[in-house]
């Protein structure tokens, strides 16, 4: 390790909120190589925007702390940096592309403003050329320049989408952080913005971390996958592994609730209950609650276990090649957490 | 069927006093309800007792608040007094709660011509700020209980019936909507059925704000010479009366003031309360 | 844009017209004979036929309604005052200084203090600072004004001779009146500003504009500043407006002369003159006051411009 582009390692977001602590992330890891795609998957809730905003440092300046961990881009510790120097890597080493488009852009400014903003922040160039910059990230999302003075209400979602899209590409980031950025658009429009994200990416080498809870937005996306459930990754691998061997019980849920194309398939199957109450985790596996495999060993320490070099998951028990669960330990026969 | 309603009530309940803040206004507005309810009937004195020993004395055992300038015990006054506030804010809130929301609702739920009309209409009941409107309908109608309560009434309608319009607009777009014209319902019954009790919340919460606020107005009301007259013994009419002497007997002004301010400020307590308890976009 | 500004002035017009109408015919019926308020209880008949006559108000209803439209509307001449026989006019451009001097002082004080106080809460959302002011406002809100202004009088001019206690004798005896009527309106503001900051402080486009690397100040004041705005432009119309219609009650605490006491004299005196006089300049400032907002708004948010434009 240590070569990566970026490296997260053990890294805990703890909020407070009504003199609650909310534990969003505990203990993720994960590194990523340049010009390379994570996916990172999980339902509302697991943690998966606090990640990225942790990685950016914008996380909310009251209430929101990182307890632990590190985050190192080329090879530099974020987390030491001061905020000075975090307003050179944001926008222009790293930038985000936000869930809501509706509500991510300043309604009062122009939407060419909004993209000069950040290229006037990072680009040493006179005005003039700011200006014709951001006419230009326009046109390359497929907005005509000339929509350059109107305003985000005079634009549908996805055309927003886009302006935001604009704004994060302004600076050609090293890593582009896209946080749901097709979930509040049309079917029709978020393969378009997908696409664009693509061949966007493919054209700057930007690396990528989509976070998701759509698995087809990451099977034509992404190169590999991490599985995350109640602020840890229960599952990581590359798109392969992850989509022709998910062993996680929740990864596993979260196929059985895609709509499969088999035949004989009635209908689509849930995750029994809902996400766990972050202020108040479960002990030990944080999933026992909803598995179906569950037993008391499962309150208490989880390993990690690898599978292969790039495949690993935490859980107490190991797959079948039939796809079934085979308890390793004996009911009981585990201390309790 | 009733124990789901029970249980609904219950949550309610619970959500409205969870924080400290709506629990202390419904304490202190209750306990204010009971006092002027029962308070006179326990108080030694009547509201026109002179104690000519006692005129203008401050408060002392015997009169807790002390005595005005006819001698009569201040606390029984206020109390009695009381009756005359709470039942003035009260009734005339509610007043202008029905009326504002009929025509808000109207308005809203017509649209076109009826809207624009009735809408104009507001817009000019409204040039005059609610003040203003109160003391000219007052003057107009001569002081008197009910001529009061719709003085105070008539202030408060224009803005209600505009935030029940813009209630109903928006919740005219939602799909329910749709779904209540698809099966053919009758305007009336959309009209009463499905968009008033969607609309129930804000009228609730606006009527409750609104009390307080009339209290006020019917006090400043009374004050100016307007409204409520003595010898009643409405709060404003007692500050109004208590006024001339404000240099040497200031407990005159005193105790009823603070009587004012406490109830509104319950009822404003209770009414922040129930926003945050009914209404789901504060509600986290 | 001018389309739209010419249409509301035209409604402006047509509104104060109206409420010009409704004030006078309200007057018309009120109970009471305006002579016989005048002359007493003892004047003869005769007498008081000859002072209905002087007074125009033997003339049927239309006749007077008409002459008051076009008196005030197209003359502007707000006609004499039947108990002082002042003309209105003057006597509103003699008192109308003094009620501005109240207004526009606790206007701007009610704004500033209450937007600075409602960005200190909100910056300092459920900590110790942010819980005493909600609960100064909210006890602010609730205090009546004009009893506030009574405590006042009795503590710092009667206890402590600081100011005046009434009249307008020096400059001096405005502040009390300016802080009276300041406070409530303050408080309000301070909630409203709270509430909005909070909102603009949780906002997306906030996060967006961190992400882009800005500088926290320049975010304040690209961002933050001109998305809060909007309430705290409300807190400017409205409490001008709310001031000077609370001025009778001011007004007639610190007994100064202006546009609320006359207004009230002239309801106590069935002045109809002095009534409608000053009702339609009321209804003249508030229509201008809210006209001015509803500009600004537009000005401000592209939005709002966009939906004038159509």
């Amino acid at each position: 390790m240590g070569n990566q582009f970026l490296e997260v390692k053990d890294l805990e977001v703890v909020y407070t909120q009504n003199k609650k602590m909310v534990h969003a992330v505990n203990g993720v890891s994960f590194s990523l190589g340049k010009g390379k795609t994570l996916g990172i998957v999980g339902e509302t809730g697991a943690g998966k925007t606090t990640i990225s905003k942790a990685i950016m440092r914008i996380l909310p300046d009251v209430g929101a702390r990182i307890t632990n961990g590190e985050i190192y881009l080329n090879g530099e510790s974020v987390l030491d940096k001061s905020e000075e120097e975090m307003l050179d890597v944001r926008g222009k080493v790293v930038s985000m592309i936000f869930q809501d488009p509706m509500t991510a852009l300043n309604p009062l400014m122009t939407v060419g403003d909004q993209i000069l903003e950040v290229i006037e922040l990072h680009n040493d160039c006179d005005k003039k050329e700011a200006v014709k910059l951001a006419g230009d990230m326009l046109e390359m999302v497929g907005i005509p320049r000339v929509r350059y003075k109107e305003y985000p209400h005079q634009f549908s979602g996805g055309m927003k989408q886009r302006v935001v899209i604009a704004m994060a590409l302004a600076c050609n980031p090293e890593l582009l952080l896209a946080d749901e950025p097709t979930t509040a658009l049309d079917v029709t429009v978020q393969a378009q913005v997908l696409g664009l994200i693509r061949d966007l990416r493919e054209k700057y080498d930007t690396a990528l971390i989509l976070i998701t809870h759509d698995l087809g937005v990451v099977a034509q996306t992404c190169d590999e996958v991490a599985v995350i459930y109640a602020g840890q990754i229960v599952e990581y691998g590359t798109k392969e592994d992850l989509f022709d061997h998910p062993t996680h019980p929740y990864t596993l849920g979260l196929f059985g609730s895609l709509p499969g194309m088999a035949e004989g398939e009635k209908r689509l199957h849930s995750i029994v209950g809902l996400p766990p109450d972050p202020t108040n985790l479960p002990e030990g596996c944080k999933f026992w609650p909803r598995c179906p495999h569950m037993t008391e060993a499962c309150k208490g320490e989880i390993p990690v276990k690898h599978l292969s070099e790039t495949h690993y998951y935490r859980c107490l028990k190991d797959r079948n090649p039939d796809g079934t669960f085979e308890d390793q330990t004996k009911p009981g026969g585990n201390e309790n957490g | 069927m009733e124990k789901k309603k029970t249980s609904h009530s219950a949550e309610f309940f619970r959500r409205l006093t969870k924080g400290w803040s709506s629990k202390l206004g419904l304490i202190l507005f209750v306990l204010i309800v009971l006092v002027c309810v029962i308070g006179p009937f326990l108080s030694p004195y009547g509201i026109n007792d002179v104690d000519v020993a006692s005129i203008n004395a401050g408060p002392s055992k015997e009169h807790w608040f002390g005595c005005d300038t006819m001698g009569r015990d201040l606390l029984t006054r206020l109390l009695v007094g009381g009756r005359y506030s709470l039942i003035l804010g009260l009734s005339a809130s509610l007043l202008s709660a029905l009326v504002g929301s009929v025509f808000g609702l109207v308005a809203g739920y017509q649209g076109g011509a009826v809207d624009s009309v009735i809408m104009r209409f507001m817009d000019i009941w409204s040039a005059l700020p609610g003040l203003l409107l109160c003391i000219l309908v007052s003057a107009f109608l001569g002081p008197g209980f009910f001529p009061t309560v719709i003085a105070l009434t008539v202030g408060n309608i224009p803005s209600v019936a505009r935030m029940i319009r813009g209630q109903v607009l928006s919740e005219r777009t939602r799909e329910y909507m749709e779904a209540s014209k698809v099966i053919n319902c009758s305007g009336f019954s959309i009209l009463f059925r499905h968009l008033l009790p969607n609309t129930i919340q804000p009228i609730i919460i606006t009527t409750t704000m609104a009390i307080g606020g009339t209290i006020t107005m019917a006090a400043s009301l009374s004050f100016i010479g307007l409204g409520i007259q003595p010898p009643t013994p409405e709060w404003g009419a007692l500050l109004a009366d208590g006024r001339r002497y404000i240099m040497v007997y200031p407990h005159l002004i005193m105790f009823p003031g603070i009587i004012i301010a406490l109830t509104v400020l319950a009822i404003n307590l209770l009414g922040d309360g129930l926003r945050n308890a009914l209404d789901p976009k504060l509600r986290d | 844009m001018y389309k739209y500004v010419i249409k509301r002035l035209i409604s402006m017009i047509i509104i104060v017209v109206c409420a010009g109408i409704i004030v006078f015919t309200l007057m018309y019926l009120a109970p009471g004979d305006p002579a016989r308020l005048q002359l007493g209880q003892w004047a003869t008949e005769d007498v008081l036929a000859a002072k209905r006559h002087e007074l125009g108000i033997d003339l049927p209803y239309i006749v007077q309604l008409g002459k008051f439209l076009y008196n005030t509307f197209l003359r502007f001449d707000f006609g004499i005052s039947w108990q002082s026989s002042m003309p209105v006019m003057g006597e509103l451009a003699v008192r109308l200084p003094r009620t501005l001097m109240i207004g526009i002082p606790s206007m701007i004080l009610s704004v500033v203090v209450g937007t600075v106080l409602g960005i200190f809460a909100a910056t300092h959302e459920g900590r110790l600072g942010d819980s005493l002011t909600m609960v100064l406002t909210m006890v602010l809100v609730s205090a009546p004004d004009f009893w506030v202004a009574l405590m006042f009088i009795i503590l710092f001019a009667a206890k402590l001779g600081w100011v005046p206690a009434f009249g307008i004798e020096s400059l001096k005896s405005y502040i009390l009146p300016i802080i009276c009527s300041a406070l409530p309106v303050m408080a309000v503001n301070a909630r409203q500003a709270r509430s909005s900051m909070l909102e603009v402080i949780r906002a997306d486009y906030i996060t967006t504009a961190r992400s882009k690397g800005q500088k926290s100040k320049v975010i304040v004041r690209r961002h933050m500043f001109p998305n809060a705005l909007m309430p705290i432009i409300t807190g400017v119309a409205g409490g001008l407006c709310k001031v000077v219609a609370g001025s009778p009650v001011i007004e007639s605490v610190f007994s100064i002369p202006g546009v609320g006491a006359y207004l009230l004299s002239g309801v106590n005196y069935r002045d109809r003159p002095v009534v409608c006089g000053c009702v339609v300049f009321f209804a003249l400032f508030t229509s201008i006051v809210v006209l001015l907002m509803d500009l600004c708004y537009a000005f401000l948010d592209p939005r709002i411009k966009a939906q004038y434009s159509k």
